[in-house]
């Protein structure tokens, strides 16, 4: 059975234009230029239960659109969408139950109560039986290891904190569809890598399906397998994430480490990109990989050989302007 | 209904966190009555009633007003809900199960019964501290008028929502709720008793008059309109509000576009 299910998905946004400048704010008090702008066109889309989902895009793509057309917050100009079997522009309150959303630049915490106080609102408003939240919460505050920071006022917390807690407070309610758009904005790599462990394992332990939104490539390799890019409001790929990367991928990068002081002799078909005493960085296209391998290989005193894809972040970069 | 109770204990909860704030709030009422009694005093210079009011009678008149004040205004939450609604915040209610109205009448009358129990107390206390100075008030007059401030309260509060709804429309709704506030304010009878702008006049149909002046002066004892005709217009009128605001509610959001998101 499918979580979602989307067909010809559209939404048009209306605006006014305004000419810059006090005449333009003064001009526009009396008429105004109304533009449409195509935030996400003839947009289908399925998404299994218990499937982890990634959505790509360029800003502006229409991620966020879709998430907040596929949650009811805003209404599609055309086509259909169920959610969990719902339709989400109904708000139905066994709708509302039955999915979350986390965004990461929305915080639903109650910023100078502490968060158990939040979440025993949310307690109230999803009306979870006390055994269930017991549970619950034992069970996410241990997987997130927040157990001692429950009763410091979340003004009083670090971002990575309260994005846990925001995650928690999303869960409780044990939903069917967690929808998370830029979970872990702004956070260092070692909280990025916490929630995302996180997240896969309430993941997998809870049976929750999964879609995500990030800009960061780690989240989406890690957490998911299926990616859907988006631009210009329209779905320009629906597959394999590390399939879609690895066709983008021009070149690779080979690092050599030597036993001995060494000084890497030209090779053909590559570019040194560092050399030190005892080791050196390559660079060569995908198709001159063995042919640079097999120059490396005749060298003498190798101690050890790596060879990795090109930065993730550059090979998205490339699947936005070329997909 | 647990979680709107919830929301009122969180509503207070976070009041607290503030707790001076609400204090100095309530403190400060009583310079409005010590000023409301220095100035009628001279008003009144050595008459025995103005208007129909003893100066007494007229120091209590604000005493009470005062005390009915957080009744009447949603201000604060009408102004978080605008900016929620401009901002995007509003969708926290779009993906909850949760109604938006009730959300709001349950924080209003959080954040209203927090101030009035402060103000209450310490209104109270300089009210016995200068006894001389106030009119006699009797419990089944109160106990009367308290439906009336019940049903007035509720109005405000619909008045309220109704005005946070248009941001959807208008986007920006500050010079509605100013302006509301200076109509409410002065045609309920917060700034002068009615009865000294409009004589014998009073409009019996309108709300506003039934949100301070008429309460306040059936706890005075002084009222002509019977305390039932009273509820009978004020139930029209907040039944009038919550349909519009049920349907507004329902309405209202499509245009909502999560711009901020």
């Amino acid at each position: 059975m499918n979580s979602i299910t989307a067909s010809k998905l559209s939404k048009e946004y209306r605006y006014f234009e305004k000419a810059a400048g006090l005449r333009g704010s003064i001009q526009s008090l009396f008429t105004r230029k109304t533009k449409v702008r195509q935030a996400l066109s003839d947009f289908s889309f399925t998404v299994g239960e218990g499937e982890f989902v990634g959505l790509m895009g360029p800003n502006g793509a229409g991620k966020t659109t879709l998430i907040k057309l596929l949650t009811g917050i805003i209404r599609p100009t055309g086509g259909e969408v169920t959610v969990n079997g719902f339709c989400p522009a109904k708000g139905e309150a066994a709708f509302k139950k039955s999915f979350a959303l986390v965004m990461g630049q929305k915080s639903q915490l109650w910023w100078d109560l502490p968060a158990s106080d939040s979440l025993l609102l949310t307690k109230a408003i999803y009306a979870i039986p006390d055994r269930q939240y017991r549970e619950a919460l034992a069970y996410f505050s241990r997987l997130f290891a927040v157990e001692n920071i429950l009763s410091v006022p979340v003004r009083k917390l670090s971002l990575g904190e309260r994005m846990k807690l925001e995650l928690i407070a999303a869960l409780l309610h044990s939903p069917r569809l967690l929808l998370l758009d830029e979970p872990t904005i702004g956070l260092d790599a070692v909280a990025q890598r916490q929630i995302r462990d996180m997240l896969k394992t309430a993941g997998r332990e809870r049976g929750v399906t999964l879609l995500l939104t990030s800009h960061y490539t780690e989240d989406l390799l890690e957490l998911t397998k299926r990616c859907i890019v988006l631009r210009g409001g329209r779905k320009i790929y629906d597959g394999d994430l590390q399939q879609l990367l690895a066709g983008h991928s021009l070149s690779s990068t080979i690092t050599v480490a030597f036993s001995a002081t060494k000084k890497l002799p030209a090779l053909d078909g590559a570019e040194i990109l560092q050399q030190s005493e005892y080791a050196a960085v390559i660079r060569t296209p995908k198709q001159q990989v063995e042919n640079c391998l097999q120059q490396v290989l005749a060298l003498s005193d190798i101690a050890d050989i790596k060879i990795a894809d090109e930065d993730a972040t550059l090979l998205v970069e490339r699947v936005y302007q070329s997909v | 209904m647990k979680k709107y109770g919830f929301i009122i204990s969180s509503e207070w909860k976070n009041s607290l966190a503030y707790r001076g704030d609400t204090w100095l709030t309530a403190i400060f009422s009583v310079f409005a009555v010590v000023l409301a009694y220095l100035l009628w005093s001279a008003v009144f210079g050595g008459a025995d009633t103005l208007n129909g009011f003893t100066l007494q009678q007229m120091t209590t008149y604000y005493l009470l007003a005062g005390m009915l004040a957080p009744l009447t205004q949603s201000d604060g939450l009408l102004q978080d809900f605008a900016v929620e609604i401009r901002g995007g915040g509003y969708a926290k209610y779009l993906v909850k199960p949760l109604s938006p109205l009730g959300y709001f009448l349950a924080a209003s009358l959080a954040r209203a019964l927090l101030p009035l129990l402060a103000s209450i107390t310490v209104l109270s206390i300089a009210r016995f501290g200068f006894a001389d100075a106030f009119a006699v008030i009797h419990l089944v007059d109160i106990l009367q008028a308290l439906p009336l401030i019940m049903l007035g309260s509720l109005f405000s509060m619909l008045t309220g929502h109704i005005i946070a709804m248009t941001t959807f429309t208008l986007t920006d709704v500050e010079f509605i709720y100013v302006l509301q506030n200076v109509i409410k304010a002065f045609l309920s009878g917060a700034v002068i008793p009615l009865n000294m702008v409009f004589g014998d006049s009073l409009p019996l149909l309108s709300p506003f008059s039934y949100l301070t002046y008429y309460p306040v002066l059936l706890c005075l004892g002084k009222t002509e309109i019977p305390p039932l005709t009273a509820a009978c217009v004020l139930t029209g009128w907040v039944l009038a509000a919550l349909a519009l605001c049920l349907v507004l509610q329902k309405q209202a959001p499509r245009r909502f576009e999560g711009v901020g998101l």
